[in-house]
């Protein structure tokens, strides 16, 4: 029908999707019915309207029609709105003239029984599709440049690795880089390197990508379906014009130098035509062949199969080992069935040539498998299996349907046993822990209660329970106060009850000293992670060096830990180690910026701004790093060295921000600089002053260990090399006696503060890490007994440049202790103080009395704790210091008391059910690690948020680790929450590939689906601005007694709020108004109304 | 209009990032739920104004639902908090007017629950089956021409 009212012509295009919308939904009705439409100028229909053929369709529709509005009625939007999108664009008409009805997922597959039904629903979606269209307005971007500087607010290994890392000049010619593996972590790196402008070459051996996190389900501690937070990542992978995704194939051969190295990729066949096949499934219906699945990891899939239903790219794969007519030349039902004629037996792969400049190695891991311990009885009895396997039973598209049922009989699992640590933390198969399957079990054991059965009876025996990520051990509490049964012992053997096929496992409850027996429905083995076969390949084919169980050795573990041995070439996520989710996704994103080194670029301007005068932060205070037994101050030293010489990093010390306007890309920020009162390039650190200055006071820097001066360099090594006075300290014009001495004339008593503007286009915030002051846990004596002291402390004594000059000692005495107890936890895990896990302490506790054993060997070391955090390669650190004799203590301190110059610490060996009292010369807190004083201060001037811990907030736990909530502004390190050198250097690069996205591309492009304000109709009362989650909207004076609100449209989300909570209706949501919204509803219903 | 015959027609808006997608989901793994349910995409249910829902009965919905994301993990922090406290709102007006607040509600799921789309789906078609097509359109008044 013809229609004049808006001039709007409009043209309906309905997609059989092959059987999928056309089995239920009577396409040509819905097609007869859209031409009665008004202003419906034209309705077709085609079989896969997605297609090259279908779009053509489209196009040359709107030219002959002049059409200038398009519904399309097919999938989902959220699969093919951006397709149809670039349709109407390549067609000449404004992408936001498009909308979809969804007539299959959420019609002609949801109501398949129902096929009349069903296609009048559809003629209802078509017509509101119709009426909204009508709607429609343009809508366009706004480009705005970018500064290319960057400002980094602290100045200890996190800050001063971000700002190298960006300052950096670049080593290549090339714009192209491979990454090998699509998990989320090639996924992460790819899409880092695409966004920054550079051609990614994505290779996967699968058809699909997405690796082991699209097996999880969910994700711990966040409970997020894996897939939904995977999904987005995989589509922004497949849409994205800078990716080159080649699947089903691996990497070959590899020549040449970094910057220049020459890949070949064989390309397995498939025997499907990519550009043909559409996903619909018919042929995996039909298919006859089948093989075991190696996805789901029990049960078969059809020869011809997609390994998952979302798997990117939708589209399907023949395994030539399993097809019949490969294997036995019969059958061929698939090519028959096909409706795309994708099918092409002729297929016989491909070859391809690539030039990069660099080399991203992500290839995962794999479960090991059990079956050495035959005592568990996997492979044997059917009701033991994994944990992958127990994880895949959870998922509606894994092999039992989304059931956990026994595999015996497939009756729901009600008991259930998960066995930690089978075949990790042993010397006999794997010396390591695996870091992630104590939090996997938990997820699992919470899911289970809550999703499926709350009745259900889970067990989970254990040895420590590893729970030190952000978020974990709050999680694991949730699983104990659910009722999950956490039994801290080890299974000693399992035996299957014959006619029922339960499973009896037998185990020590050490923490009560009984021996039970469980009877379970299913046994669940949680297995280490190992390399997978493409990390083994890869390491190989590139030599890289690998560590002992062949994970690929990072260059430098602690300060270069996506590195790998060969340059160029960089390793991520499990291919180095085990690792979870957001420490995957924070090395992803390093090793895509590593990778840029070697690439075409230019380096950018950094401000590192740090509010002391020296740089290092909390590192700098430590002697020795577990793990890498290197003295602190030399592994450090390259970095300060390697700041002073880049001209392209300002160190801006005494300085603070005090305020930060604009948003991503422009950032203006007013930074305050208090007064040194030393000329840094004029003082020789010749310590002259220091032996005049009268003042003494307690040295902060020491932790309170000695005394300094008012003049003064907290050590040796600092940097930088020159003097500084502590303003509240300094008697200055009274006094100035340093001034006299000084024979460089460095000092000026009447320098005065500083107030800088710096443009930057974003922000990264590393602001770091303090300890606890464990004063307020009054029965560990803390400030009342000399001799009880932090961990803090205690790294200080053992510098050999430190106040003790590396000699631990009693402070009451000054003389070497003979009985040493740390306390851990001491303010973690812990309501009254903070309930998080400090994640280190452990590891810092075992560096520390490995240190003290090594210098006092008859000194006793006790090691008081709750669970062994020692995760991941730690493990085999803890294993060294148990054989060194340090004791360790599995309780609680009551408490610490004083009695005849010494002291008395009371706990509880829950492991022998004794209480015990300890004489100690010194007591060593293993204090909980806490943000620096000032971050919420710091955080409210940033406009990011804090989370409940006090740490800054990422916009998500797992997949944005370092993206606070505010375009431009990251997060790293030790500020996000505790962590350890590594983790804390991955973080810090992350977030320096992050911020260089913006400004590689140089512009910040902006799709203006956001709010907008009727300034006639705003009042001003201001609720706008209230609810809005990002401050993206401002009550401003535009005259004299006039205030109305303003969008600011880059920071606008587009969420909706303000618009829905306007009272006089002032603002709409672009794309979401009010008469679009009402048009839609209208044609839902049918158009008749009151 | 009999009343054994009566099919209603429910209008759902659904939160884009978490109830929608389960609706996707659900269809994608071929759960069934009844025709009757008709979705609204929004960006958040904190965009679902209050004059979308009235608007929806006015026009004819006998039951409208609104479906966002868990409590605790809107994607835009907490709209759909905002949005069920206008639904609570709402419900009591329409209690009122004598429409009738069960007519109305609001659900939470992740993106991954299809079942639980699915199960309100089926559970909520059930509820306004029961009380009976939207009362503005009863005492014969034709409701609209053919199909709804």
């Amino acid at each position: 029908m013809e229609g004049s009212q808006k001039g709007a012509r409009v043209g309906v295009f309905i997609c059989h999707c092959g059987k999928n919308i056309a089995a239920t939904v009577d396409v040509e009705e819905v097609r007869k019915y859209a031409e009665t439409l008004p202003n419906v100028v034209v309705a077709k229909d085609y079989l896969f309207m997605c297609s090259e053929a279908g779009q053509k369709l489209i196009k040359d529709s709107i030219k002959e029609h002049g059409l200038n509005r398009v519904v399309v009625a097919a999938c989902s939007p959220k699969l093919h709105e951006v397709t149809f999108r670039r349709c109407l664009e390549e067609a000449g008409l404004n992408k936001f003239f498009l909308e979809m009805a969804n007539i299959r997922e959420q019609c002609s597959w949801a109501h398949i029984h129902e096929p009349e039904k069903a296609t009048e629903k559809a003629k209802a979606l078509v017509r509101a599709a119709v009426a909204r269209v009508q709607e429609h307005e343009e809508i366009g971007t706004i480009r705005e440049d970018v500064t290319k500087k960057v400002l980094v607010i602290g100045g200890g290994v996190a800050g001063i690795e971000a700002a190298l890392n960006l300052a950096s000049p670049r080593q290549g010619k090339s714009r192209s880089v491979l990454v090998i593996g699509g998990g989320i972590g090639g996924i992460q790196a790819a899409l880092d390197l695409a966004d920054m402008g550079y051609k990614v070459y994505l290779v996967e051996r699968r058809p699909v990508i997405g690796g082991n996190m699209a097996r999880v389900y969910k994700t711990f501690p966040t409970d997020d379906c894996a897939m939904c937070i995977l999904s987005p990542k995989m589509n922004d992978v497949a849409a994205h014009k800078n990716i080159e995704l080649i699947t089903n194939a691996e990497v070959v051969a590899v020549e040449g130098e970094p910057g220049r190295f020459r890949v070949k990729i064989k390309v397995h066949p498939r025997y499907i035509d990519l550009s043909k096949c559409t996903g619909c499934g018919t042929c995996s219906e039909k298919c006859p062949g089948r093989a075991p699945d190696d996805w789901n990891l029990f049960g078969t899939r059809k020869a011809i199969y997609i390994p998952y239903p979302q798997g990117v790219p939708r589209k399907y794969a023949i395994d030539p080992n399993a097809c019949l007519y490969l294997t036995k030349g019969i059958c061929r039902v698939c090519e028959k069935v096909c409706p795309a004629k994708a099918i092409n037996f002729e297929d016989k792969g491909g070859e391809r040539e690539v030039e990069v400049g660099a080399i991203i190695v992500a290839t995962g891991f794999e479960e090991w498998s059990p079956e050495p311990l035959a005592q568990y009885g996997y492979g044997r009895y059917k009701n033991v299996i994994t944990l992958m396997q127990f994880t895949r039973m959870f998922d509606v598209t894994g092999p039992t349907g989304g059931k956990v049922v026994r595999l015996s009989d497939g009756k729901p699992a009600n008991r259930i046993l998960i066995v930690n640590c089978v075949g990790s933390r042993d010397e006999r198969y794997i010396p390591y822990c695996s870091v992630v399957c104590c939090m996997a079990g938990i997820k699992n054991a919470r899911i289970l209660k809550f999703e499926q059965n709350p009745e259900a009876e889970i067990y989970i025996s254990y040895i420590d329970i590893r729970a030190a990520g952000k978020g974990y051990e709050e999680y694991y509490k949730l699983a104990q106060e659910m009722g999950v049964k956490f039994i801290r012992g080890r299974v000693a053997e399992v035996y299957e009850d014959e006619s029922t096929k339960d499973i009896i496992a037998r185990l020590e409850d050490t923490a009560t000293g009984t021996v039970m027996e469980l009877r379970v429905d299913l046994l669940v083995l949680a297995c280490p992670i190992v390399p997978s076969p493409g990390t083994k390949q890869m390491a190989k084919l590139l030599n890289l060096e690998t560590d002992e169980f062949g994970f690929i050795k990072p260059k430098h573990y602690k300060l270069a830990p996506v590195d790998t041995s060969r340059p160029g070439v960089f390793a991520c996520g499990c291919a180095t180690g085990p690792k979870d989710i957001p420490d995957t996704v924070a090395t992803a994103s390093a090793a895509a910026l590593r990778a840029a080194m070697f690439l075409e670029g230019e380096p950018f301007e950094v401000y590192l701004v740090e509010r002391d005068p020296y740089l290092g932060g909390m590192t700098f205070k430590l002697a020795r790093t577990f793990l890498v037994d290197e003295p602190l101050p030399d592994m450090i030293a390259p970095l300060f060295k390697a700041v002073s010489e880049n001209p392209k990093v300002h160190v801006l010390l005494n300085s603070e921000v005090e305020e930060v306007k604009g948003h991503v890309g422009n950032f203006v920020v007013k930074v305050r600089q208090k007064p040194r009162y030393v000329d840094v390039s004029k003082c020789n650190g010749c310590g002259k002053c220091v032996e005049v200055c009268p003042v003494q006071v307690e040295d902060d820097w020491n932790l309170g260990l000695t005394k300094r001066t008012a003049i003064f360099r907290p050590h040796p090594d600092a940097y930088p090399l020159a003097y500084a006075i502590d303003a509240d300290a300094c008697k200055f014009a009274s006094c100035a006696k340093c001034v006299e001495i000084c024979p460089t004339k460095a000092i000026n008593l009447n320098e005065e503060p500083k107030e800088m503007e710096l443009k930057v286009g974003s922000i990264i915030v590393a602001s770091g890490l303090s300890e606890f002051k464990p004063e307020a846990i009054a029965q560990y004596g803390y400030g009342v007994h000399k001799d009880v002291i932090t961990q803090l402390q205690l790294a200080r004594m053992l510098d050999p440049k430190g106040p003790t000059q590396g000699r631990v000692v009693r402070p009451s005495t000054g003389e070497a202790p003979k009985t040493i107890v740390m306390i851990q936890c001491a303010g973690s895990r812990d309501e009254r103080y903070n309930p998080y896990c400090s994640r280190i302490c452990c590891a810092i506790a075992l560096k520390a009395a490995k240190m003290i054993r090594q210098q006092i060997p008859d000194c006793d070391v006790y090691i008081c704790y709750i669970d062994m955090r020692a995760f991941g390669f730690l493990e085999l650190y803890y294993k060294d210091v148990q054989s060194m004799g340090v004791n360790f203590i599995r309780g609680k301190v009551a408490e610490v008391v004083s009695e005849n110059g010494k002291l008395k610490v009371r706990v509880e060996e829950t492991s022998l059910g004794e209480p015990m009292e300890i004489t100690a010369d010194l007591v060593v807190l293993s204090a909980a690690l806490v943000p620096v004083e000032g971050m919420a201060d710091l955080a409210k001037v940033l406009g990011i948020d804090v989370g409940p811990d006090g740490f800054l907030k990422e916009v998500h736990v797992k997949l944005r680790p370092v993206d606070s909530k505010v375009a431009g502004i990251f997060i790293a390190g030790g500020a996000q929450g505790p962590k350890d050198i590594t983790d804390t250097v991955s973080q810090a690069i992350a977030a320096a590939s992050k911020s260089a996205i913006p400004m590689s591309r140089g512009f910040i492009e902006v799709e203006l689906v956001k709010a907008k304000v009727d300034e006639n109709l705003c009042v001003g009362c201001g609720h706008c601005e209230k609810l809005c989650p990002y401050k993206a909207i401002e009550i401003i004076q535009v005259a004299p007694g006039r205030r109305v609100a303003k969008v600011h449209e880059v920071e606008c989300e587009g969420c909706g709020i303000c618009a829905a909570t306007c009272r006089v209706g002032a603002i709409q949501l672009r794309h979401f108004k009010d008469n679009q919204i009402l048009a839609q509803l209208a044609g839902l219903l049918g158009g008749v109304g009151a | 209009m009999s009343e054994h015959g009566f099919e209603p027609v429910i209008v759902a808006f659904c939160c884009e990032h978490c109830a929608y997608a389960a609706a996707d989901l659900a269809g994608t793994s071929r759960m069934q739920y009844p025709p009757n349910i008709r979705i609204v995409r929004l960006p958040c249910t904190g965009k679902a104004d209050m004059l979308y829902i009235l608007k929806a009965f006015q026009l004819g919905a006998d039951g409208v639902m609104v479906c966002g994301c868990l409590k605790g993990g809107c994607h835009f922090t907490d709209g759909n908090l905002k949005c069920e406290a206008r639904v609570q709102f709402l419900k009591r007006i329409l209690d009122l007017l004598g429409f009738g607040g069960d007519r109305l509600d609001m659900f939470f799921m992740s993106s991954a629950m299809a079942g639980e789309f699915v199960k309100v789906a089926h559970e909520f078609t059930e509820r306004i089956r029961r009380l009976g097509p939207n009362p503005l359109f009863k005492r014969g008044a034709s409701r609209r021409e053919g199909e709804r």
